[in-house]
């Protein structure tokens, strides 16, 4: 009996430490992103030192001036911008979906904006190449020159951020408890009254995360950005002015770093410039973290600790009282007055840059006046005519989102797909791009898949089994966890900086199909070991004590049965990242892809073509490539949203199936 | 009257007094520019030199370039051999798609590489595309040779041919001294120009001061320099392009303190900058003389 229980121990504690160990290379990798970042970024430091680099206003590395302020003033306005755009649309779409839409209909709009989700961000850079910056510069030639202006890349950000706005704020609302809306609608308030009273605002830190995670996503978007912007190193001027041309850090680092002397001054300032991207992003996500936790307190979850702001004013109360009880007092007028402030500026702020000062003043005027009178008219007509309009309203606001979304993706197809035809896919390109096929872009684009399957599933699955069945609550543990939330924080096109400091120059692979796979590989780890928990994690704890009670080792029942239950969660998982990677282009445009390789790759250590890359390459670099440029859209699109679609219909399939 | 109705009344009002003031004040800033036909994009040319071949070749068009390739010591083995190839009809005929050749009637015959040698070229972007085809055609030639081309740029080519990672550098300028004291020699496969593009603007040709000062933004409507009305919209490449290099250089040389101006696109290849010019009137952009037939 004693050896048979020291078998078992022993059977178990191996595969325990060896996840373990697997586990812990998550750390190791978010390390050593941060060191080859940091280190090859150093250089500039000793330059020009750190103040220089962060507030100079000029940036011009041919003549030594490294002043990234242009950059990152850029990247804040244009993701300012995109919210700005995509926040109420994303709302209002969030609350048709969870509190009007029929059953039925949710079930159609819920899957359909998170297939939206999945359109790469390349393919949103050229819609916006051939149909926003054209339609700007036409409607505006005076304000915007070129078309690429902070407006356009503002826009196409937005919509991009939509559909994970809309999931994450509709899960937020979703998830309010009936009893809230029922004890409002038995007092009498309507539909309307209640959504905008009771549901919302309980759902308001769901609803904040979900900005600050589209703020996130936003940040770290590198190619629609890039190709929309114009990249003009300036701060535009009025700081409010949207048609001025602009730069993100991300624009610049994808524009300069091609060209870039490996090891030069220049080199190096963008690697810093990498590393500022990286601690902006890491700052918004640990924003998201604290209102997610401060909620999970409020709701009864997770320890009592007080806030930051708590913890620095000792939670004493900094405004004088009688401040207090005048706002308390004059609460309705204080906001009404906001509001009318807040029209009046924006509007002047905008009005000016299209007319002159005069003309933006009084329109300006104008503009507070038609608020005023829609109050008026809202507050003369009673509640079940409010609530009609607002149900209007909403829906419009759905149509809107849904129109938008599906006027991209009509138009790339419906231009797209005439130009597919048997050579189109099986040929190699000639003339430069121009004529021929998308073949070895299509091979490539599977081959790179292939390898960042190969090494992201494995890792991430063990990795995602160790954190759900075998990681306690240690430091050890806590450091996994937190190396896998900066992991997945991480913008894509820094695993295209380390991939090209690390694993080209420094491991030496060259730009390679093998670099790819792991630059691609270590950006969807952390999705893959997230979803792999999430999905364990909901396997009930009696399967697991039956088998155990039968006799198996805990690493048997994982195996034998813990695992195969969690299939269904741990597929639609791996195959949504995988998606994203078959999309992504920055992660791979500095260490795998080539614009063009006619031959297929011969070994693992050759460059090879890629769908989005070849795509951006057609649309930015080749005039007059139309057909082929909206073809190999067109089969990006379809590839990326048939993983998508698989993911959403194994998904159901499961959730119908299997009930616990 | 009913409530209702007034606030109706109001909505409306205020409307329509928004769309009487944007109305009019929308008249002064529609000037009519689309009516006004100023030609087709189309290269300018400099000081009266247009950009051809024979301009290029015998020195007189201002804005233009070496292109050079550099080995360590006098080439030698594999390396001269398709240098020399590189030299030969054969080889200029390629570098002319994109560049001008150097005239090849002194060019030495091409040796025959050994079997399975392997030559290392990398550097210059700007030579990058063209040494793949070469390197392409060579290996269609010789199959039992490997020709492997990377980037990294002029500084990275000559360096690395320094420190051996490399046998043959590109460089799209000519070598420094310093370079040139370590050991490096070169060799000319052909010469680049680099090309002013302008759309809509309504000249044909502008003074090398005239043009220098359309990048910096002294002049900032080609009526300045007797063109049309519109504003001039500056296109650039991105800092630490080898065209942008040459193309800096020739200006800076033109004025003193010459700096690009600051509110430009700004593209890290030749084809966004003429897709570019092509779709904006009033534009002004440069490319290289290769790329002239895609305007």
């Amino acid at each position: 009996m004693g050896t048979a229980v020291f078998k078992n121990v022993g059977r178990d504690g191996i595969p325990g430490f060896a996840l373990l160990c697997i586990s812990s290379l998550t750390v190791l990798i978010i390390i050593l992103i941060i060191a080859f970042t940091a280190f090859n970024g150093m250089g500039i430091l000793e330059e020009t030192g750190l103040t220089d680099f962060l507030f100079g206003t000029d940036w011009s590395p041919s003549s030594g001036e490294y002043g990234a302020l242009p950059m990152i003033t850029g990247t804040i306005l244009v993701t300012l911008g995109a919210m700005v755009f995509a926040f109420p649309l994303g709302l209002g779409a969030a609350v048709y979906i969870s509190e009007i839409a029929s059953p039925g209909m949710r079930g159609i709009l819920k899957p359909l904006c998170e297939i939206f989700s999945g359109i790469p961000s390349v393919v949103y850079g050229f819609f916006g190449l051939v149909v926003l910056v054209p339609l700007l510069s036409d409607l505006l030639p005076e304000q915007i020159m070129f078309g690429s202006s902070w407006l356009a890349g503002s826009i196409l950000l937005g919509i991009m951020a939509l559909p994970t706005v809309i999931s994450v704020s509709e899960d937020a609302i979703h998830s309010v408890p009936g009893s809230y809306r029922e004890a409002s609608l038995a007092l009498g308030a309507t539909r309307w009254e209640t959504i905008s009273r009771i549901v919302v605002p309980a759902a308001v830190s769901g609803i904040s995360s979900a900005l600050i995670l589209g703020i996130g996503r936003a940040i770290g978007e590198t190619m629609a950005v890039m190709m929309v912007t114009g990249n003009a190193t300036i701060i535009p001027d009025p700081l409010w002015n949207v048609f001025s041309l602009i730069s993100t850090m991300t624009g610049i680092l994808a524009l300069e770093m091609p060209e870039v002397v490996v090891g030069s001054m220049h080199y190096s300032a963008l690697f810093m410039l990498g590393l500022v991207l990286m601690v902006m992003v890491l700052m918004v996500n640990m924003a998201s973290r604290s209102i997610v936790n401060r909620t999970r307190r409020k709701f009864g979850y997770g320890d009592e600790k007080d806030g930051l702001w708590k913890r620095m004013t000792g939670g004493a109360d900094i405004m004088p009282a009688n401040m207090r009880v005048f706002i308390e007092r004059n609460r309705g007028t204080l906001l009404e007055s906001g509001l009318y402030i807040l029209t009046f500026v924006g509007l002047w702020m905008f009005s000016s840059l299209l007319f002159g000062d005069v003309e933006g003043l009084i329109l300006a005027a104008l503009g507070v006046a038609l608020v005023h009178s829609i109050r008026r008219l809202t507050g003369s007509v009673d509640s079940t005519c409010r609530q009609r309009m607002a149900e209007t309203a909403l829906k419009g606001i759905m149509v809107l989102v849904m129109g938008i979304l599906v006027v991209i993706l009509g138009y790339i197809l419906i231009r797209g797909l005439p130009a597919l035809d048997w050579e189109f896919l099986t040929a190699a390109p000639t003339d430069g791009g121009k004529t021929g096929g998308i073949m070895p872009a299509i091979v490539g684009t599977l081959e790179l898949l292939a390898g960042t399957a190969a090494i992201a599933l494995p890792l991430g699955l063990l990795t995602g089994i160790y954190l759900a069945e075998y990681a306690k609550d240690t430091h050890v543990t806590r450091i996994i966890r937190e190396a896998i939330d900066i992991l997945n924080g991480t913008p894509s096109i820094v695993f295209g900086l380390f991939g090209l400091s690390f694993l080209v120059m420094f491991m030496g692979f060259g730009y390679s199909m093998i670099a790819g796979w792991f630059a691609l590989a270590f950006m969807i780890l952390p999705v893959v070991i997230r979803t792999t928990e999430e999905a364990i994690r909901t396997v009930p704890n009696e399967l697991r004590e039956a088998s155990r009670a039968l006799g198996a080792t805990k690493w048997q029942t994982i195996v034998k049965v813990v695992v195969p239950a969690a299939m269904g969660g741990i597929t639609t998982g791996s195959i949504l990242s995988l998606g994203r990677a078959a999309g992504e282009t920055a992660p791979i445009m500095f260490t795998a892809v080539v614009a063009f390789q006619p031959h297929l790759a011969g070994s693992v250590f050759e460059p090879v073509m890629a769908l989005p890359y070849h795509l951006y390459y057609l649309a930015a670099e080749v005039p007059g490539a139309t057909d082929m440029q909206f073809g190999c859209a067109a089969v990006l699109l379809i590839i990326v949203l048939l993983m998508f679609g698989a993911a959403s219909l194994i998904r159901n399939h499961y959730n119908r199936k299997v009930k616990w | 009257m009913e409530m209702k109705t007034k606030a109706i009344l109001q909505v409306i009002i205020v409307l329509m007094a928004g769309a009487a003031v944007t109305i009019l004040s929308s008249d002064g800033f529609a000037k009519n520019i689309e009516s006004y036909d100023d030609g087709e994009p189309h290269a300018i040319s400099i000081d009266g030199v247009e950009p051809t071949r024979e301009n290029i070749l015998n020195g007189t068009y201002p804005i233009q370039r070496n292109l050079v390739l550099c080995t360590m010591g006098e080439p030698e083995g594999d390396a001269k051999a398709f240098l020399d190839w590189i030299l030969s009809p054969e080889g200029q005929a390629i570098v002319s798609e994109e560049f001008i050749p150097m005239s090849s009637e002194d060019a030495p015959v091409p040796g025959e590489p050994s079997d399975g040698a392997v030559v290392r070229v990398g550097g210059s972007t700007s030579i990058q595309q063209t040494m793949m085809l070469l390197a392409e055609a060579y290996m269609m030639k010789h199959p039992g040779v490997t020709v492997t081309v990377q980037g990294g740029g002029s500084g990275a080519g000559a360096s690395g041919t320094i420190n051996g990672t490399l046998d043959i550098g590109m460089c799209s300028r000519d070598l420094k001294k310093s370079e040139l004291e370590k050991g490096l020699v070169s060799t000319y496969m052909g010469v680049d120009a680099v090309v002013a593009i302008a759309n809509g603007a309504g000249v044909d040709g502008v003074t090398m001061g005239q043009l220098a000062r359309l990048f910096n933004g002294d002049y900032d409507h080609w009526s300045d320099i007797g063109g049309g009305e519109r504003p001039v919209a500056v296109v650039s490449r991105e800092d630490g392009s080898g065209t942008r290099e040459c193309f800096d250089n020739a200006m800076s040389a033109a004025v003193d303190g010459w700096e690009l101006k600051e509110y430009c696109v700004t593209f890290n290849n030749t084809g966004g900058v003429i897709n570019m010019v092509n779709s904006a009137k009033g534009s002004i952009g440069y490319i290289s003389i290769g790329q002239l037939n895609n305007l």
